[in-house]
């Protein structure tokens, strides 16, 4: 019986992966996206989504890895509620019609143990293109307040808004977009 | 009387200089000041205050002018979407006891081209004031095609150590080094 069971034991071991994929929650409190355009080639204006979820897979021996990521186009915040309203309506944002955002990757880029980049899929106003974003800082530790396993980096990626057929006031508020998300995701 | 008339006006034409001091009205909506700070030295986390007010003083050909900024502490938005008095960002800012952060500054400065390029004032954050020198980048002054009014605008970086101002929680969860970016669009009066 006690053989039976150290047999069963190492089996089990064998089977394992030394490094298995491990799947990690987005925390959406500390994930949240802000925006930066041009407006009128004179200053660069900012927005927030502060609504988000997404998961995080990631396996660091054979370097691969999955991110699911969700904005909630109705969590928009530009600061004050008429130019919310205003960057939330059809033309824009349009929320009623585009409830969210996503973005979709299976193709991690890692330098070592690190993830310095991912291509994936972006869908804005219900089109999908593919788009790259950098990942910086990436560090995966535990979080010394909570004693939760985490990973975490700051998000930047460029894109052109008419891309998304987003075409509204180009050039006054500019085509490009720099957006930026920090992310931290804990581990399931 | 008619002599006297033409002595006081002339006399008042040299008095007036060649370049007035034009003044100008930041417009809260686009004017709207964001913080970044390290969250765990992990991720670079921001937040924002909503509610401003300000007004600039230019005169460009002599290179003088001047900034009064204040910004209503009880506006900050983390973007947790639970803001409220009794939240953290309320307790670390002191909103209740401390309404306001201004920025005062009377001592701009110009490039060749008489575009303002930096500005040396005083930060009062938390009932402490120190002087901090804050960068303006792609400083421009013209019409907003949009609207046909005339206007100054440029783009406010600073970066600032809260524990100078006596900010010290969380330090160094939340770090002690902050980053501040400030739009600013103002109109003239």
């Amino acid at each position: 019986m006690n053989k039976y069971f150290v047999a069963c034991a190492i089996g089990a071991a064998l089977a394992m992966p030394v490094f298995a994929a491990d799947t990690y929650t987005i925390d959406p409190e500390y994930t949240v996206p802000a925006f930066e355009v041009e407006h009128l080639g004179f200053t660069t204006q900012r927005g927030r989504f502060d609504k988000t979820e997404g998961q995080v897979v990631l396996d660091f021996a054979a370097k691969k890895g999955i991110v699911e990521f969700t904005i909630y186009t109705n969590s928009l915040d530009m600061g004050s509620r008429p130019w919310t309203y205003h960057v939330s309506s059809p033309g824009l944002f349009n929320i009623e019609q585009y409830p969210t955002m996503t973005f979709k990757s299976d193709k991690l880029i890692f330098d070592g143990n690190k993830v310095i980049a991912a291509e994936g899929q972006f869908t804005l106003l219900g089109v999908t293109k593919p788009i790259k974003v950098t990942v910086n800082r990436f560090i995966c530790a535990t979080n010394p307040l909570n004693k939760k396993s985490m990973c975490a980096g700051d998000i930047t990626t460029t894109i052109k808004r008419s891309e998304f057929g987003m075409v509204k006031y180009i050039p006054a508020v500019s085509d490009e977009i720099k957006i930026s998300v920090p992310v931290e995701a804990y581990k399931n | 009387m008619k002599r006297l008339f033409c002595a006081v006006t002339v006399g008042v034409s040299l008095v007036v200089p060649a370049y007035a001091v034009d003044s100008y009205t930041m417009d809260p909506t686009h004017c709207i000041p964001v913080f970044e700070f390290k969250h765990l030295e992990l991720t670079t986390q921001s937040g924002r205050f909503d509610k401003v007010h300000g007004r600039v003083t230019l005169d460009r050909a002599a290179h003088v002018g001047s900034v009064r900024f204040e910004v209503e502490t009880a506006s900050l938005n983390m973007g947790f979407g639970t803001d409220t008095p009794n939240s953290p960002g309320y307790h670390l800012f002191e909103v209740t006891k401390f309404p306001t952060i201004t920025f005062k500054s009377d001592n701009l400065f110009f490039d060749d081209h008489n575009n303002v390029v930096a500005a040396a004032g005083q930060l009062t954050m938390l009932g402490i004031t120190k002087p901090i020198t804050v960068w303006v980048s792609r400083f421009k002054c013209s019409v907003n095609p949009m609207i046909q009014k005339m206007m100054c605008a440029g783009n406010i970086a600073a970066t600032v150590q809260r524990s100078e101002f006596g900010l010290l929680n969380f330090i160094p969860a939340i770090s002690d080094e902050i980053k501040i970016n400030v739009p600013v669009e103002a109109y003239k009066d």
